[in-house]
């Protein structure tokens, strides 16, 4: 392919110039772009109101589901985490970076920024029920901060929650290469909603502790 | 590089009066070009790698993951093929791709390293997770992986445990590097 396409441009009548830049142009594709390390985040700036999460452009509410808690016990979405503001993130246990790391980085602001747990909620919503025990939640969660919600629910309740929110998508894409279970796609961001239910902003994966410990004292402020 | 192009050009330029003359010399110089083009690849070259230190994060839910980055300062390409440990039950290549706000892993066989190219592993991005990881595996504690490529030796690294988070913030602070 790549020799069809030297000796066709040779053939051109004055095509020696052209010929060069299609070498040129052909080593440089041939030797690929330096595109191995791109990571899709680089920290959160600071908007003109200071707010480091990104606010949402159209309307969106708390989705209609009930899930369940560790114990089992139903838990409606929608009416369980208003009142308060809440942050909501879909996520799994098997989850080798995206997940902790969001977690990590709220529960570590929580403490430095003094927004308590009565304050605000933090839900997390398993997309993985297959491997996702609520034992296992529970176990996960509490690497982060044991007063941190974790729940669960059929896949179709996970992926109806996730569609209410713009936010649909195959959950399940394949088999785990890593043997048992699925291989899982989830969104990459945390959701902020008030305290009626409204979604006000989102911290896409790439948000620091920093961003947290600016942004976790004006959603208690001004979302409560 | 400047040097190769040159030539390149040179020879391009020569086979627009040589192709007009028969169809062989064509085909003989259509093939040195792709020896050429092959060559300026790093195909044919030597592969040079620098390994850095490594860093490993603290394990979480069975799993964790290794930080570290491979500088390829040959002029031949190399790859990635295989992480090993006495302190995990594996080690694989992963890479987290976010389009659209979704992220999903997917596993890798094996992870190129052009020539002239550094290949980051971080959070958020390629990346070498630890499957089962040893109680020795601990915050600030240090251990030895081994990494198998393709045409080099191996390389034997040192890795540090941090808190992820640490690892992870170290990577957004240094989105070029």
């Amino acid at each position: 392919m790549r020799a069809e396409r030297l000796t066709r441009s040779t053939h051109r009548p004055g095509g020696s110039t052209v010929a060069a830049l299609v070498l040129l142009g052909l080593v440089a594709l041939a030797c690929g772009p330096a595109s191995a390390t791109a990571i899709s985040a680089q920290g959160l700036e600071p908007g003109p109101d200071g707010w480091r999460g990104v606010p949402l452009e159209r309307e969106r509410t708390m989705p209609v589901a009930t899930l369940a808690d560790p114990d089992g016990d139903a838990v409606q979405l929608h009416t369980a985490f208003t009142g308060t503001p809440t942050l909501l993130f879909f996520g799994y246990t098997s989850c080798p970076d995206i997940c902790p790391i969001h977690l990590a980085a709220i529960a570590s602001a929580m403490g430095t920024a003094g927004v308590s747990f009565e304050e605000l909620d933090v839900v997390f919503v398993s997309v993985d029920p297959e491997r996702d025990t609520p034992e296992r939640i529970e176990e996960y969660l509490a690497n982060f901060d044991r007063r941190m919600v974790g729940l669960h629910g059929d896949l179709e309740v996970v992926e109806d929650a996730l569609a209410q929110l713009d936010l649909g998508g195959p959950v399940v894409e394949g088999p785990d290469p890593r043997g048992e279970g699925d291989l899982i796609g989830h969104p990459a961001q945390v959701i902020g909603f008030d305290a009626d239910g409204q979604a006000l902003r989102v911290w896409p994966f790439g948000a620091r502790r920093s961003d947290w410990i600016a942004d976790l004292p004006r959603i208690v402020e001004q979302w409560s | 590089m400047v040097a190769l192009l040159r030539k390149a050009l040179g020879i391009v330029v020569g086979t627009g009066a040589l192709a007009r003359r028969g169809p062989r010399l064509a085909v003989a110089v259509g093939l040195g070009l792709l020896a050429l083009v092959a060559s300026a690849c790093g195909t044919s070259g030597s592969p040079a790698l620098e390994v850095s230190a490594a860093q490993a994060a603290v394990p979480l839910a069975g799993s964790s993951q290794l930080v570290l980055s491979i500088t390829n300062a040959g002029d031949g390409d190399d790859a990635l093929v295989g992480v090993e440990t006495d302190a995990a039950l594996a080690i694989e290549l992963h890479e987290t791709r976010i389009a659209e706000d979704r992220a999903t892993m997917v596993s890798l066989d094996e992870v190129p390293l052009p020539a002239g190219q550094t290949v980051r592993f971080r959070p958020g991005g390629l990346h070498l997770m630890m499957i089962a990881p040893s109680d020795e595996v601990a915050l600030g504690t240090t251990f030895e992986v081994t990494l198998r490529f393709d045409r080099s030796d191996p390389v034997t690294t040192t890795a540090e445990v941090r808190e992820l988070l640490d690892l992870a913030e170290d990577s957004f602070d240094d989105p070029d590097a």
